[in-house]
């Protein structure tokens, strides 16, 4: 042998540990750009994103995504001076869109984290200590969704003052229950596998085997289910905000500009239009992404 | 070599490979053997050997993509299987060729009764009415030794034990009277003694119907119980070939004798076993040269190099390893 | 070592014991039928002794195993382990008492957590009963890893980049790191090949030698059996039929239910094959077991006795135990 090397430190044997890991993530993203459909969708968010964190670089009436109005030019169709044309109180509805997209995103991720922040506690000790605790979560949960969510939503968010805020805690509570059943399946199952059982062998605590054991196993299957619903989330606050109960005005948010514009239909095209091309392409990145999510998550799950 | 007889099955330089998105694999890489009417040939290997991919390939039933056969020939009757079209080979499949799996409570669909599912096959390969297509599935129930055969035609899946669900699969199978039947692992899920009754079926099965039998396991005491002939696999290749007894008398391939020596045995009462050092290769990324030589006792530097050739040391004993040249 | 010296009192004691499980039918899940997956089992293991227990699927084997680690209750019976009544403890008790037996899983790969790394999982039992935490962890861990022939390149690897041998060879050392001094080995080796078989057999005989262990090896191969046990216990349907030691169960089998799995084994000799009777029928169901002897709708000896009377285990020999009517009348 030749002369003994230095022992690698807690620094290289970490490093060596996350090459491991890296190298799992570089198949992973492989198969997931492999997907023309799931590159679309990353790509529509990425969009999404530059553009609510560039919205006032980019939009080039910034001033009409506020209060300001314009009533000389109401109403105009798309020209070169107003790309996608103006709205009823002569703002430019492209500036409005692209402000837009700062409320979409705060508004789906907003709905998405409160859910699961109800949902995944509940569903987890549901799951796990079953029995009498399981019965009353699980029909608590069975009479929140048995009323039609976006029913729900109306109603909670007529309670409270209408505002995008309460229809963001309105959506949270109709949809709870969807996120709690999803992880209390998936704590059902992994409650018997194997590795629990060991765990339970060699004298792990109950707490401790939700938290480090079975909690970190959902985290794909929540992540899946969560990039699903953010379309979701999305299109359910522009119902809110169409039908009056969720964002007021001034603000640019899609629906309420359906709601508003749906009035001056159908010579008025353009007020519609383009906002609901943009929940649309929205919506559908956010599936995409999910779908592709699922994909890749899915199968390592079940290895 | 042969009798004036061609073999009924003969398989040349197999290759077959999958391409996947953590690299391509190399499952076959040249696989050649050959099965006479009425024999029984084991082909035994670990996992990751590449057994059920050879039978998977001569059935033509690789998963494409990600899999595809990429060279070689499967001689049927005399015809290349390879050849032709999926037309003719759907034909062949299930007619001529049968092959049946490792889990018998999976393989048979659970909606259909086991006399549905039998009539069905044989009113699609016969074409003969439903009425006597009861009395042929009944027949097949019997020839399979199933305890109460009209009984079991009405019979759902879940219904049946390990043991009558393999009967069922076997009948299923034989049904045409092929001539080649693959059994890919067909005890490795059964009761010990369950799994003796389903051999000796096979066994008799062979005998009465002239069958032959390409049997794939990894099981060395099926293969000694049961087999006229086999062929060791490993990593993709077969690295020993030829009669039963003559090969577990005198084992010579390194990975062959390795795994003999690594049985333990109920009369022998050593304290230790003698296991094969190392794990099998990954095949993303194979060893280059022999693909056991990083395990091998008697590896030399040409094993690392080039790829040992198949050289016949004894009539009915082919081995494929440097220390025979 | 001081189980092995120290002769006398068996490490562990088993009387009587019972596990029942409700199965529940019907559509309302009102008829309950019980499972007797163990049925009046009794039996002792001396210290540094490996016990083998054989049988087919249904035969309790594993659920015996379980209920001796507590991850199951026992309905009835007593467990003694060094004298202390295990079945009674409870809460923080039952913890500590957890680091003298533990258990070795059958399937590699599901008995590790994907996400923990290696340090993670095998430290984890120290890190629970408050051996040691943090950077202080590694030490004793690689001292474990090594133990099971793992290096310390492992240390920060997960499950999914190790093969079957290797992840067993995790679970044996994290099995191991509370010093215990019993091992329930249910099937491990039955998911391996066969030349990493050979190997995880040695490493467990080696561990066996060095740290004094006692086995309790549960599997349905009877030829890993008569390689690791010193006397082999077999079961059928919830009950020990035969238990004996290694050699006289293998050279002369008594019940005849050890002599058809014996016969139905196929033996890695091609000049040895017989065309001996093996047994017919099915394995019976648990749900419903026949009376009186278990094996006797299957056992070609059988008589009417057999069909209303439990036949007892009768100690037949030195050692040799074997629950059958027609044992000693020649035959």
């Amino acid at each position: 042998m030749d002369a003994p090397t230095p022992a690698p430190t807690w620094l290289d044997q970490w490093w060596v540990g996350q090459a491991a890991r890296l190298q799992g993530y570089r198949f992973a993203l492989r198969r997931f750009l492999a997907s023309p459909l799931t590159v679309t969708g990353v790509a529509v968010i990425i969009l999404l994103f530059l553009v609510a964190a560039a919205a006032p670089v980019l939009a080039p009436y910034p001033e009409d995504a506020g209060t300001t109005t314009h009533l000389a030019q109401r109403l105009q169709p798309p020209s070169r001076a107003h790309l996608l044309g103006t709205d009823d109180l002569g703002r430019d509805i492209l500036s409005r869109i692209i402000y837009g997209t700062r409320l979409t995103i705060q508004i789906g991720f907003v709905v998405t984290v409160l859910s699961l922040v109800i949902g995944v506690p509940i569903g987890a000790i549901a799951g796990f200590l079953g029995g009498k605790i399981d019965e009353a979560l699980m029909r608590t949960a069975d009479a929140f969704q048995s009323i039609p969510p976006l029913i729900l939503a109306l109603a909670v968010a007529a309670a409270l003052r209408p505002s995008i805020t309460n229809a963001m805690i309105a959506i949270s509570v109709a949809w709870w229950p969807w996120y709690s059943r999803v992880v209390r399946g998936q704590v059902l199952s992994l409650r018997e596998r194997t590795f629990v059982e060991a765990a339970r062998c060699v004298g792990v605590q109950r707490r401790r085997i939700i938290f480090s054991h079975i909690l970190p196993n959902c985290f794909s299957i929540i992540l899946v289910q969560a990039s699903l619903q953010v379309g979701n989330a999305i299109l359910t606050a522009a119902a809110l905000s169409f039908v009056g109960v969720g964002a007021q005005p001034p603000l640019p948010e899609w629906g309420l500009m359906l709601s508003v514009g749906r009035g001056f239909l159908p010579e008025v095209w353009w007020f519609v239009t383009f906002p609901g091309i943009a929940i649309f392409i929205t919506v559908l990145g956010f599936n995409l992404l999910g779908d592709g999510l699922r994909d890749i998550l899915d199968p390592r799950l079940r290895r | 070599m042969n009798g004036p007889m061609p073999p009924l099955l003969e398989v040349q330089a197999l290759r077959t490979r999958f391409e996947t998105y953590a690299g391509t694999v190399d499952a076959l890489d040249g696989v050649s053997f050959s099965l006479k009417r009425g024999e029984i040939l084991g082909l035994v290997g670990e996992t990751g050997c590449g057994k059920s991919v050879t039978a998977l390939s001569l059935m033509r039933l690789v998963p494409d993509p990600p899999g595809r056969i990429v060279g070689g020939r499967v001689l049927f009757k005399g015809q290349d299987l390879l050849a032709l079209p999926e037309r003719a080979m759907g034909h062949i499949r299930g007619r001529e060729m049968a092959m049946v799996y490792q889990e018998p409570m999976t393989a048979l669909n659970p909606v259909f009764t086991v006399g549905d599912l039998l009539s069905e096959v044989i009113i699609h390969h016969r074409g003969i009415r439903k009425a006597e297509a009861r009395g042929e599935a009944a027949e097949a129930l019997r020839l399979v030794g199933m305890p109460d055969p009209v009984g079991t035609l009405l019979r759902y899946p879940h219904e049946l034990s390990g043991g009558m669900c393999q009967r069922a699969v076997l009948a299923l199978a034989l049904v045409c009277r092929p001539d080649l039947l693959i059994a890919d692992e067909p005890t490795t899920a059964l009761d010990v003694t369950i799994q003796a009754q389903i051999l000796r079926l096979i066994r008799d099965l062979r005998t009465r119907l002239g069958l032959g039998v390409l049997l794939i396991t990894h099981d060395l005491g099926v293969v000694a119980q049961l087999c006229d002939r086999v062929a060791v696999m490993y990593a993709g290749t077969i690295v020993e070939y030829g009669a039963v007894r003559e090969i577990f008398h005198h084992p010579q391939h390194p990975y062959t004798q390795g795994l003999l020596e690594a049985l333990p045995r109920i009369q022998e009462t050593a304290s230790r076993l003698q296991a094969i050092e190392g794990t099998v290769p990954n095949l993303f990324a194979p060893p280059p040269g022999c693909r056991f030589h990083p395990r091998c006792r008697h590896a030399r530097e040409i094993c690392r190099i080039e790829r040992p050739k198949v050289i016949t040391t004894a009539p009915e004993h082919d081995v494929a390893c440097v220390l025979y040249e | 070592m001081s189980d092995v010296a120290r002769n006398g009192t068996p490490l562990l004691e088993v009387a009587d014991l019972q596990k029942v499980f409700p199965v529940r039918e019907g559509l309302f899940r009102r008829q309950r039928t019980l499972v007797h997956a163990v049925d009046g089992v009794s039996f002792s293991i001396r210290g540094g002794e490996t016990l083998g227990l054989v049988g087919e699927s249904g035969c309790g084997k594993t659920t015996l195993g379980r209920v001796l680690v507590r991850l199951s209750d026992a309905t009835d019976g007593r467990v003694l382990f060094d004298g202390k009544d295990l079945l009674a403890l409870r809460g923080e008790e039952l913890r500590r008492q957890r680091r003298d037996l533990q258990m070795v899983f059958q399937d590699p790969a599901a008995s590790l957590n994907p996400r923990k790394t290696v340090l993670q999982t095998v430290g984890e039992p120290l890190v629970v009963h408050g051996i040691a935490r943090g950077h202080a962890l590694e030490g004793p861990v690689l001292a474990l890893l090594e133990k099971v022939g793992l290096k310390r390149e492992h240390l920060h690897r997960y499950p999914h980049e190790f093969s079957g041998g290797q992840r067993q060879r995790i679970n044996i050392a994290r099995a191991l790191s509370l010093n215990p001094r019993f091992l329930v080995l249910d099937e491990p080796t039955s998911a391996l090949d066969v030349s990493v078989q050979a190997q995880i057999l040695n490493l467990l005989r080696d561990l066996q030698a060095d740290l004094g262990l006692t086995y309790l090896f549960v599997s349905h191969n009877l030829a890993v059996i008569a390689h690791m046990s010193d006397r082999v216990a077999v079961m059928y349907l919830g009950r020990i039929v035969e238990l004996a030691p290694r050699r006289d169960l293998f050279g002369a089998p008594l019940h005849p239910y050890t002599r058809s799995l014996l016969a139905a084994i196929p033996i890695p000799d091609p000049d040895r094959r017989d065309d001996s009777p093996i047994p017919e029928g099915e394995v019976a169901s648990p749900l419903n077991p026949p009376p009186g002897c278990r094996f006797h709708p299957r056992c070609p000896l059988r008589i009417d006795r057999c069909r209303q009377e439990v036949p007892p285990l009768v100690e037949h020999g030195p050692g040799h135990w074997a629950a059958c009517f027609r044992v000693g009348e020649e035959l």
